[in-house]
């Protein structure tokens, strides 16, 4: 006789039938398998990589030998910048006499005074490196975050194993809102990963680069913006990331298919599209111009007004709220396509 | 009659690429309660799809289906505790190893961790939970979806066409288990576009072909009634099969001429060997063949187009006559 695969010592010795988990026991499976992940592991070595970068980048730019070089230059160029203004007036004028337009104007004044602060040429100090960080790196972190959020959702369609997922549990929205929220978290993960890592190397670039006696700077202005909420819009748009991400792969299910529609989008849309069509006005609602208005507080861009006569370049903002609104719509909307695409379509 | 699965007019249309494929066209069967049933149907007759359906993984256009009562996809939820099921093909996280993928699997329906442990030692594989799901044979990968099955102690399994692939050791072992799993009262769905399979492990079935239910019942009932008449028949070696047919055509037997054979309908071989005998024609050979299967199965699912799997299912038929 040959043997059966279940003897039977492979009933459970529980006598309970499990009966199923709850949401966030669910949610727990998801992260576990996140955890096990191996691109969490190559997104955690990325960040790690990109921050240390940036430090790296903080460390070279505020070095003491550097700062005094450029204190040099800087002394050199006030010493100019008396004759560059009259210089500019000597032109304005000429313009103004050619043309016959008093109006013309060259912006003398804007150029007039350059103060070390402009220069950047301050005291390096932990909290404004990084927030310097925290604003370049608020993209990038978000980027890691919606890979990572699309690949955690679709490797499991394309190696079939949503199916054998859903006769486990075949609750599709509980399912579906579990692994939103895996991917939301570590999208929070990731962001804090970057920021945490940012601000433990400014803190040691401030204290390498602390210049000399020799070397007297101004202290950087105050930051307008706790850095704590700074942190907190990163977080935040890197959990949103991490929705999107995973939400597309409920709806497109290749992980490659998402990355191609993230980028396709970033060069066309955002880059090619927003800029040429209607004079540049689409640029109020373009994802990367919400994101940086939301992130810093506000954004501008530029676009081409036209009265009868001629046409000039005018500057628009972009609000805070409008940036937090409209990216909360995005969110909300691809979530809510995704949920639905999944709650409905076959899975084989 | 108490039933494991009943579906009523199930239908299934896929739409892609803006073509339509009706894969189920309003099936209706039953499984009844404990045993093993076979689901049987050439290929692209629709069984992965109606399984896909049960389970919910597919929706249906029109139709109904219920589990334990219960109306799928609807209440799926509350019955899905005693559902293990298989489709296609075992599918699990290849970069995972065996127990991380039940781990993932026993904590979506709240099992305890050491039944982990427990089902990989069930099915032989304790020693290799440790590796990489990628790096398992088919067999172990069947052995693993089993595994998976077992972490619900399920009073219903559905395997779909499990032996795919698999040696003929494999093939017996998942035989073995779906006829012990049978005997012990659980109820077994099994879908297969062999024959000889659903022969050997299967108490009823259910006969499918363009998606709607051609034949079902118990098997010795299809089988036999597939015959002439309902009766089997036995093939007879004589050293003259000529004299030997009017002798048996004079008493009333029906018959028909296989080259040297004759094929004789009847239920009692011994009544063949002694009219022979009484005639000095001396039986060299008897063997009887349960109802022709292989043209019961080929008229049944008729213009299905098996293509090279008609090789399998004549090849499978061989197999069972020769037990
Ligand atoms: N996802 C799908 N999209 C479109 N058509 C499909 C899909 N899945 C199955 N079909 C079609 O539906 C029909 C039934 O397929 P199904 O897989 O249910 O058959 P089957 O009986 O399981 O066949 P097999 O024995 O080959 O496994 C086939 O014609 C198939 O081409
Ligand atoms: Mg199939």
């Amino acid at each position: 006789m040959s043997e059966t695969l279940v003897s039977p010592d492979s009933r459970p010795r529980t006598e309970r039938r499990p009966k199923g988990t709850s949401f966030a026991g669910l949610v727990g499976v998801e992260l576990r398998r996140l955890w096990w992940r191996r691109l969490t592991k190559a997104a955690v070595v990325a960040v790690v990589l990109f921050t240390g970068a940036m430090v790296y980048n903080a460390y070279t730019a505020s070095a003491p030998e550097r700062l005094a070089q450029q204190l040099d230059d800087f002394r050199t160029m006030t010493q100019q910048a008396p004759q560059m203004l009259e210089e500019c007036k000597k032109q304005e004028a000429m313009e103004r006499d050619r043309s016959g337009d008093p109006a013309v104007d060259f912006g003398c004044d804007q150029q007039q005074t350059p103060t070390l602060e402009d220069m950047g040429l301050v005291l390096p100090v932990a909290d404004v490196i990084t927030e310097g960080i925290a604003k370049v790196g608020a993209l990038l972190l978000a980027f890691v975050a919606l890979l990572l959020g699309a690949s955690f959702v679709g490797a499991e369609f394309s190696t079939g194993s949503m199916g054998t997922w859903l006769t486990f549990a075949p609750r599709r929205l509980q399912v579906a809102s579990s692994k939103l929220t895996a991917a939301a978290l570590a999208g929070a993960g990731i962001a804090l990963l970057g920021l945490v890592l940012g601000n433990l190397g400014a803190r040691m670039v401030a204290v390498v680069n602390r210049p000399g006696d020799d070397l007297v700077l101004p202290d950087p202005a105050q930051l307008t913006d706790p850095l704590a909420l700074l942190g907190l819009r990163v977080v935040a748009l890197a959990v949103g990331a991490g929705l999107i991400g995973a939400a597309l792969a409920l709806l497109l299910r290749h992980t490659a298919a998402i990355i191609g529609v993230v980028l396709g989008y970033a060069v066309v849309v955002e880059g090619i599209a927003v800029q040429s069509f209607l004079q540049g006005r689409l640029q109020r609602w373009s994802v990367l111009h919400n994101i940086e208005a939301f992130v810093e507080k506000g954004s501008t861009y530029f676009a081409e007004s036209c009265t009868d006569a001629r046409c000039e370049y005018t500057q628009h903002t972009i609000t805070y709220t409008q940036g937090w609104v409209f990216l909360l719509g995005v969110v909300v909307a691809i979530v809510a396509v995704g949920l639905v695409a999944f709650r409905r379509r076959d899975v084989s | 009659m108490d039933v494991a699965v009943r579906t009523v007019n199930l239908r299934k249309t896929y739409l892609s690429r803006g073509s339509r494929r009706v894969a189920v066209t309003g099936l209706s069967m039953a499984v009844p309660l404990g045993g093993v049933h076979g689901f049987l149907g050439p290929n692209g007759s629709g069984k992965t799809t109606t399984i896909r359906m049960l389970l919910g993984l597919v929706r249906a256009d029109s139709g109904t289906a219920e589990v334990f009562g219960e109306a799928v996809p609807k209440r799926l939820p509350q019955v899905i505790d005693r559902v293990g099921a298989i489709v296609e093909s075992p599918k699990f996280f290849p970069t995972f190893t065996a127990r991380q993928n039940l781990v993932l699997l026993a904590g979506a329906i709240g099992s305890p961790r050491h039944r982990v442990d427990e089902v990989l030692e069930a099915t032989h594989l304790g020693d290799r939970g440790r590796d990489r799901y990628s790096g398992f044979s088919l067999g172990m990968k069947q052995r693993l979806a089993i595994a998976a099955t077992l972490l619900k102690d399920p009073d219903l399994l559905i395997f779909d066409e499990p032996t795919n692939g698999l040696d003929p050791a494999g093939i017996r072992e998942v035989r073995d288990t779906m006829r012990s799993l049978g005997a012990e009262g659980k109820t077994v769905l099994v879908s297969s576009h062999i024959l000889a399979e659903v022969e050997q492990v299967a108490d009823t079935v259910s006969i499918i072909g363009h998606g709607s239910l051609l034949a079902e019942g118990r098997v010795s009932d299809i089988l036999g009634g597939a015959g002439a008449s309902g009766v089997g028949q036995v093939r007879v070696g004589v050293a003259s099969p000529d004299r030997a047919a009017q002798v048996l055509q004079a008493e009333g037997y029906t018959l028909t001429r296989d080259d040297a054979y004759l094929m004789v309908g009847t239920d009692d071989p011994s009544a063949v060997t002694r009219s022979l005998a009484g005639h000095g024609l001396y039986v060299s050979e008897l063997v009887p063949v349960r109802a022709d299967l292989e043209s019961a199965f080929l008229a049944l699912t008729a213009g299905e187009g098996l293509g090279g799997e008609a090789d399998r299912v004549a090849g499978g038929r061989s197999d069972g006559g020769a037990s």
